[in-house]
């Protein structure tokens, strides 16, 4: 969808046209749930898509908050997910008592006692909002510092599951059938692992929790 | 692939399901008050409607009909997958819940989940005829 299809679905949504809110999800629904996917590799599918929903849901509601001046649409919609996920975080992460309120954490927290839209329209201080922040990317690289495993994890966090995908950057496109996809599973448990093993690192990363 | 079109299913019902769940300006919201109001699962109401289940989501994720506009919005929803006439019917009652709700709403904050109830069940006896003109 281009540039001036995504504003005038955004003005359709502030004049209420009743279809306006069906075709955003169409188009922004499973963006950005794999984006959320990406930058939270640790939180379980049905949180991230609960703070998907809820992203999309914040925008129906109050479509006259997004300003197509200071950033994209999918940009503003992956800070509110953000800010959702970061919040399911603190949350768990107070549960298990381990969180310190301190540097960007209390930040969020009185942004957030302010009003949490108001957070939403500093969207524009995100970069692109496929990449990741560049202290995930980091990690990411410390954790998988074969490009062909990241390129694996890209394909994993895409939902991909065709087993020809994984041979083609595995370069086993020659193996037979059976054999192959022993060969993908193998190497995508093992990339799964290896991130699962480092969410507490993600965590602390996400929520600029300084212990790390 | 299938297991990528099972996964964008899951996130679409549940994207439904939370439309269902909050407040806000979604058909989800009211349809879901309504079938809570009338004791319906989601599939009686679809079957009430003469579509899927899958077309009720469709029009669960639109915006209410615009009143000034009531009949082409109500057309632009169905968009084929339901046929107009009980959608009509459907919609004009629930622009009339909401009346009634907002109304108490104003009496006593507490008493619009009751005066929601209550209004559902008064529909229940008398049919609300479609509008040609649809002004309200």
């Amino acid at each position: 969808m281009s540039d001036t299809e995504l504003n005038f679905l955004h003005r359709a949504l502030i004049d209420g046209d009743p279809v306006a809110p069906k075709r955003l999800a169409d188009a922004y629904l499973e963006r950005l749930y794999r984006i959320m996917r990406k930058t939270f590799p640790f939180l379980s599918e049905e949180t991230l898509r609960d703070v998907t929903s809820d992203a999309l849901l914040a925008l129906i509601r109050h479509p006259d908050r997004y300003n197509s001046n200071q950033s994209s649409l999918l940009n503003y919609l992956t800070h509110i997910a953000r800010y959702h996920a970061c919040s399911v975080l603190r949350h768990s992460l107070r549960q298990q008592q381990h969180l310190t309120f301190v540097g960007g954490l209390v930040e969020l927290d009185q942004m957030a006692a302010n009003n949490q839209w108001q957070l939403a329209e500093t969207a524009e201080h995100f970069a692109d909002p496929d990449s990741l922040p560049p202290e995930v990317e980091a990690l990411l690289y410390e954790i998988l510092p074969s490009p062909q495993d990241r390129q694996i994890w890209e394909l994993i966090c895409e939902g991909r599951t065709d087993y020809a995908d994984y041979a083609a950057i595995l370069g086993i496109t020659h193996l037979q059938g059976a054999e192959q996809k022993s060969m993908v599973k193998r190497h995508r448990d093992r990339v799964q692992k290896r991130v699962k093993r480092q969410q507490e690192r993600f965590r602390r990363l996400l929520l600029c929790d300084p212990e790390d | 692939m299938r297991s990528r079109r099972l996964e964008t299913v899951r996130l679409q019902e549940r994207f439904i399901q939370r439309a269902r769940e909050q407040d806000g300006p979604l058909l989800a919201r009211a349809l879901q008050r309504y079938t809570d109001a009338e004791g319906l699962s989601w599939a009686d109401l679809a079957e009430r409607l003469g579509c899927t289940e899958e077309a009720l989501n469709h029009i669960a994720l639109c915006l209410p009909p615009r009143p000034e506009r009531f009949v082409a919005d109500v057309e632009a929803i169905a968009e084929g997958r339901v046929a107009i006439e009980p959608l009509l019917v459907l919609l004009r009652r629930l622009q009339v819940l909401k009346a009634f709700a907002e109304a108490a709403e104003q009496d006593s904050p507490a008493g619009s989940e009751t005066a929601m109830l209550l209004a559902a069940r008064d529909r229940e006896a008398e049919e609300i005829e479609p509008d040609e003109d649809s002004h309200v």
